[in-house]
C-alpha cells in the first residue's frame, strides 16, 4: 500500500515538526524551513550551517547532506520515514470524510492497527436510528469509534 | 504501510527485477546494467546517454536514487517504491508461514491482521485466522483463498 501523493503543506506538517524531525535524525536545530516546486512536486527542505534534509510529495523518502554536500543517511531514517508516512492520516475526531465518499481506513483497538481497508463512509437505518460508519468492500460495517485514522481512497494504491 | 526491513537476497529481488526498476528509473534509456550485492543493501548501476544512474535498496527500507558520479539525489522515481515494496509479500503457493505466527495477508479489500495454523482436529486444514473478529461472522480463510503475506513484525500499517 502506498500514498500516491503526500501533503507535505504547513497546514498538514507544521514547520515545527520538520524542527523535530531534523532534531531526531542528529542535525541539531533546524533554522531554515522552505518548501518549492520542483518539477511538480512540492519539496521541503531544511537545514542549519552544518546539515541539510529534503522530501517531496511524491514518496516518504528523504534525503540528508552534511555541510560538504556529502550525502549522508541517519540511523533511525527509517522511523523519521515512518513519522512522515504517519503525518498524512486523518484523525476521524478532528475530521470526518464526506457522506459516501471512498477511503481506505485502519482499524483495531489498543491503538494496534489490525487491518487497513477500503470502505466507504456513509449512514445507514438501523433499529429506528440513522447512523454514521464505514461500510467496507468486504460488506463489514464499522461503528465510527472503531476507526483510527483514514485517508482518501484516491490518493492510496492497494 | 511500511516495511521495517526488506529482504534483499537474490530469491526476493532478483536480477531481473532489479532491471526492471533501473528501466523504470531511466524510461527505458538504459544500458550496462550492472548489480552489486551486499549483506544490507543492493546497488543498481545503469547508464543513460553516459550519466551513471544509481538506485540503492537497503535492507533498512530506504530506497536512494542517484544520478552522476557526484551524486546527485534523484528525489522521487515513479513506481519504484511500490515495486521494491510488491516484491517483499510472499507467495503462499511458494511458502507458508510458521505455525502460530502473526502476519498480514491481502485481501481483496486491504491489508488484515492475521494468525497463521494449521488445524489438527479438522484434517490438518491451513488457515488464517483474521484478528479483527465481527459477531456472526466467521473470520477465518483457508491458506489457499490468501495469495500474499508477509510477518507482522516487519510491517507498520
Amino acid at each position: 500500500m502506498r500514498i500516491k501523493e503526500y501533503d507535505v503543506s504547513e497546514g498538514r506538517i507544521p514547520n515545527e515538526m520538520i524542527r523535530k524531525w531534523f532534531e531526531k535524525a542528529g542535525y541539531g536545530h533546524g533554522i531554515n524551513v522552505s518548501r518549492t516546486n520542483v518539477s511538480g512536486a512540492l519539496t521541503v527542505e531544511i537545514s542549519n550551517i552544518k546539515a541539510s534534509m529534503m522530501f517531496n510529495s511524491r514518496s516518504n523518502l528523504i534525503y540528508c547532506w552534511d555541510e560538504e554536500g556529502n550525502i549522508t543517511t541517519p540511523e533511525n531514517e527509517a522511523e523519521i520515514m515512518e513519522d512522515l508516512f504517519n503525518s498524512q492520516w486523518r484523525d476521524p475526531i478532528v475530521e470526518l470524510p464526506e457522506i459516501d465518499m471512498k477511503v481506505v481506513c485502519k482499524f483495531g483497538w489498543d491503538g494496534i492497527t489490525s487491518e487497513i481497508s477500503a470502505s466507504t463512509y456513509q449512514s445507514r437505518h438501523t433499529h429506528g436510528e440513522d447512523d454514521l460508519g464505514y461500510s467496507t468492500d468486504m460488506g463489514d460495517w464499522l461503528d465510527e469509534d472503531e476507526i483510527i485514522v483514514w485517508l482518501p481512497a484516491e490518493n492510496v494504491i492497494m | 504501510m511500511i516495511i521495517k526491513e526488506y529482504d534483499v537476497s537474490p530469491e526476493v529481488i532478483s536480477d531481473d527485477l532489479c532491471k526492471d526498476l533501473m528501466g523504470v528509473m531511466t524510461n527505458g534509456h538504459v544500458n550496462n546494467i550492472t548489480i552489486e550485492r551486499y549483506d544490507n543493501f543492493i546497488q543498481i548501476f545503469g547508464k543513460v546517454s553516459g550519466v551513471e544512474q544509481e538506485l540503492i535498496i537497503h535492507v533498512d527500507g530506504s530506497l536512494k536514487f542517484y544520478r552522476g558520479h557526484v551524486r546527485k539525489p534523484i528525489p522521487y522515481v515513479k513506481n519504484i517504491i511500490h515495486m521494491v515494496n510488491e516484491s517483499q509479500w510472499r507467495d503462499t503457493k511458494v511458502k507458508l508461514p510458521e505455525q502460530d505466527q502473526e502476519v498480514f495477508i491481502k485481501t481483496n479489500s486491504g491489508i488484515n491482521r492475521a494468525t497463521y495454523y494449521v488445524d489438527d482436529i479438522d484434517h490438518g486444514k491451513q488457515l488464517f485466522d483474521l484478528v479483527y473478529m465481527q459477531i456472526n461472522k466467521p473470520y477465518i480463510l483457508p491458506a489457499k483463498d490468501v495469495d500474499f503475506w508477509l510477518p507482522a513484525d516487519n510491517v507498520i500499517l
